[in-house]
């Protein structure tokens, strides 16, 4: 479209993308690969592929580079293990990027012309999306909000901080913990047992025989 | 495609989808009044609003089967097998919630997340059972998955809980990957992702293209036929199962092993009969393998076990076994055996679960079957129970186990389907061992004195006794309504086998 734009914002990206596997340190190596989303990101706009210049943007420069970013933090990686000594990754590596350099060259070649291409027979703009995703579309889009939400409950629920189960009394989880691994119910364990039934404001009697199971469970 | 044109989505739409909009509804409120509800009424507000909510969305079936067709751009059907599935998973969901009523203040994890994800949970498994197109299907296939992950991770403070909620997590996804992209292939392949519009696309092939796209569909069957096959926990992809099932608490094994296997066999049902229906000499050399291995390796294992949950994880591997040998039957004979057992199974599976989560205890401590010894006497009623579901479970006459395996190898017969009728048989015959030993451990065997009281007595060697447990309300009424069933069934199968054939021929034939 306009050939000058394409050079500047082509050229940024081959080099955000070289400077990412010179930078040593991981942050900048994320850094540079941000630069390389957003200028592909307007490669895509240039092409007419608004809708997916928006999606580069917001998905990969955004959510998924955040993502990186925090993984690198998180791990607190400032330099990155030296693998220069590994023969495996020179025996092995050289080798793949050679093919697959004579792969792309080939295919370039082989589909070498100088009309520019473009989306301009049938382009995606977002309203067309909008309006397959309200029309025909409308249930799975909203049924979608019900798997987030359900998303958002599982991690509010598993990641939150965790109160151990407390029976009302205090002391008979502790005096549980500490006690001996025996096979049978301590008294500690038995009174524990009774708990839920008390809990429960005696909804039903129990079915048991109260008098057989007393000599049974031997320690009362 | 009648609603892209018409920006007005037309009431009827919504009465269509009502059980889902309820379950919806209700599990939003639930967390909404989680917070204050914890102070109000010593927490019960929650159970009871879940309660409530599974019920209405039961009636709401009734609705929604008044408005048959299509909703939403022909994405979601109402039809007598979407209602057929309506009924069963708003029904198994109201069980789970008088179960989970019963077990979580035992647990002391008596919190309001636990009701609103059944509940959420139940709203994906409506959809995938009205869903005749795959991204729904995916999506409402989603929901109900990972509802049941967070559901099986539930006893935070359980190691095993833990660990089943990420096996089953990390699996379950490799399995919905596959499915996502065996729905990819076909839609490359057929260029159209609604279930008529597929069969009508592979029905008649257009010429040129027929042998290359022929392929694809192929792949995307076997790549669905994966995904799928996970979910029912059908060989050779069952791994999971066991480790999922022994470490999830009680009650959501108990809906794990009945809500989300039926309604993965609902859309299993969809696209293999009705889109891939052109097909079906390529996939059912696949299903036949995996209705032999399922019922084989299930029983074979299930001999093994000393624990109850273990073994009944085993079991219902065996159990999808035979539901794929009905589905392999094909024809309405097939698809309707498939529904009926389905009911049957959940309706025996959950009772048997209901009885094993009364008993666990706090922790689950007691869920070896070797707990049970003289349980027979000292808890009658429970015991009684358990029989009568461990006797549907081997297909004893006057259960409902045993029509759902008299039709189920009926309608294999009638599709000469011999070979695996034979095996079938003869599993079933293995499987009266496994089921017969917790009856014979309850009536037969008494229960052990405890040598705990001599120090330095081994541990472990003997499994204590459960000790005396009071019957609350809501599991007495579990257990009722389960044995109401399985013996309904099994007396008078007559109007659900109609009903069943009725919807399995609304499925088949438009």
């Amino acid at each position: 479209m306009h050939p000058a734009l394409f050079f500047i914002f082509g050229a940024i990206a081959v080099a955000g993308a070289v400077n990412l596997l010179v930078q040593r340190t991981p942050i900048f190596s994320a850094l540079s690969l941000v630069a390389v989303m957003g200028a592909l990101a307007v490669l895509y706009l240039l092409l007419g592929a608004e809708f997916i210049a928006f999606v580069q943007v917001l998905v990969y420069a955004g959510a998924i580079m955040v993502l990186f970013v925090f993984v690198i933090m998180l791990l607190n990686a400032q330099q990155p293990e030296s693998s220069h000594r590994s023969r495996v990754a020179r025996l092995v590596g050289i080798p793949v990027v050679v093919l697959l350099f004579m792969e792309v060259a080939g295919v370039f070649a082989a589909t070498y012309s100088t009309t520019p291409v473009g989306f301009s027979g049938r382009i995606i703009t977002v309203q067309a999306i909008g309006d397959a995703l309200f029309h025909q579309y409308l249930l799975p889009f909203e049924v979608t909000s019900v798997l987030f939400l359900v998303g958002i409950i599982g991690a509010v629920m598993l990641a939150a901080r965790q109160e151990p189960p407390q029976p009302p009394e205090g002391r008979l989880p502790r005096a549980q913990a500490a006690g001996h691994g025996g096979s049978g119910p301590t008294p500690e364990m038995a009174a524990a047992l009774r708990q839920p039934a008390r809990a429960l404001g005696g909804v039903g009697a129990s079915d048991a025989e109260p008098h057989a199971a007393g000599t049974e469970v031997k320690p009362r | 495609m009648t609603s892209a044109a018409t920006p007005l989505v037309p009431a009827v739409y919504y009465l269509r989808i009502l059980p889902e909009i309820v379950l919806t509804v209700f599990g939003a409120v639930i967390m909404l009044i989680e917070g204050p509800a914890r102070h109000v009424g010593r927490g019960r507000t929650t159970r009871w609003v879940a309660l409530v909510g599974a019920l209405t969305a039961f009636a709401a079936v009734w609705i929604q089967s008044r408005h048959p067709g299509y909703a939403f751009s022909h994405l979601f059907r109402v039809d007598g097998f979407t209602v057929f599935f309506g009924f069963l998973l708003t029904a198994i969901a109201t069980v789970i919630i008088l179960m989970a009523m019963d077990y979580l203040p035992q647990q002391h994890l008596d919190r309001g997340e636990f009701y609103a994800l059944v509940l959420f949970g139940t709203v994906g498994m409506g959809f995938m059972a009205g869903a005749t197109e795959l991204i729904l299907m995916f999506i409402a296939l989603e929901i109900s998955s990972i509802s049941t992950y967070i559901l099986a991770g539930y006893r935070r403070h359980a190691p095993k809980s833990t660990e089943a909620s990420l096996k089953y997590l990390l699996l379950g996804s490799f399995a919905t990957a596959f499915f996502l992209y065996g729905i990819a292939l076909i839609y490359g392949a057929t260029g159209t992702t609604q279930i008529s519009a597929i069969a009508r696309a592979l029905a008649h092939p257009s010429a040129g293209a027929a042998v290359q796209t022929g392929q694809i569909v192929l792949l995307g069957a076997a790549l669905m036929f994966i995904g799928l096959g996970f979910k029912v926990s059908a060989v050779p992809f069952q791994v999971w199962t066991p480790d999922v099932y022994e470490g999830a608490p009680a009650p959501v094994t108990a809906f794990m092993s009945a809500a989300p296997k039926a309604a993965a066999f609902a859309i299993f049902l969809r696209i293999f009969t009705v889109a891939l229906a052109a097909n079906s000499h390529a996939w059912f050399w696949l299903l036949w393998a995996a209705a032999l291995l399922s019922m084989t390796v299930g029983n074979v294992a299930a001999l093994l076990q000393n624990n109850f949950k273990r073994m009944l994880a085993y079991s219902s591997i065996a159990q999808a076994g035979y539901i794929l040998v009905a589905f392999a039957a094909l024809g309405a004979d097939g698809v309707s055996a498939v529904m009926f057992y389905l009911a049957a199974y959940a309706a025996m599976n959950i009772g048997a679960f209901a009885v094993v989560s009364h008993f666990a205890h706090r922790d689950e401590r007691y869920v070896d079957i070797r707990n049970y010894a003289g349980l027979g006497f000292r808890a009658p009623w429970p015991a009684f129970c358990l029989s009568v579901f461990l006797f549907s479970l081997i297909g004893v006459p006057l259960t409902g186990g045993f029509f759902g395996k008299v039709y189920i190898f009926r309608a294999a017969l009638h599709s000469h389907l011999v070979a695996l009728t034979i095996i079938g048989l003869l599993n079933s015959a293995l499987a009266a061992y496994y089921y017969l030993r917790p009856v014979v451990a309850m009536y037969m065997r008494e229960a052990p004195v405890l040598p705990a009281l001599a120090p330095g007595a081994p541990a472990g060697n003997i499994e204590p006794p459960i000790p005396p447990t009071a019957m609350s309300g809501p599991i007495a009424v579990v257990l009722a309504l389960c044995v109401a069933v399985v013996i309904w069934l099994g007396v008078f199968p007559g109007s659900v086998l109609a009903y069943a054939l009725r919807s399995a021929r609304h499925l088949l034939h438009g």
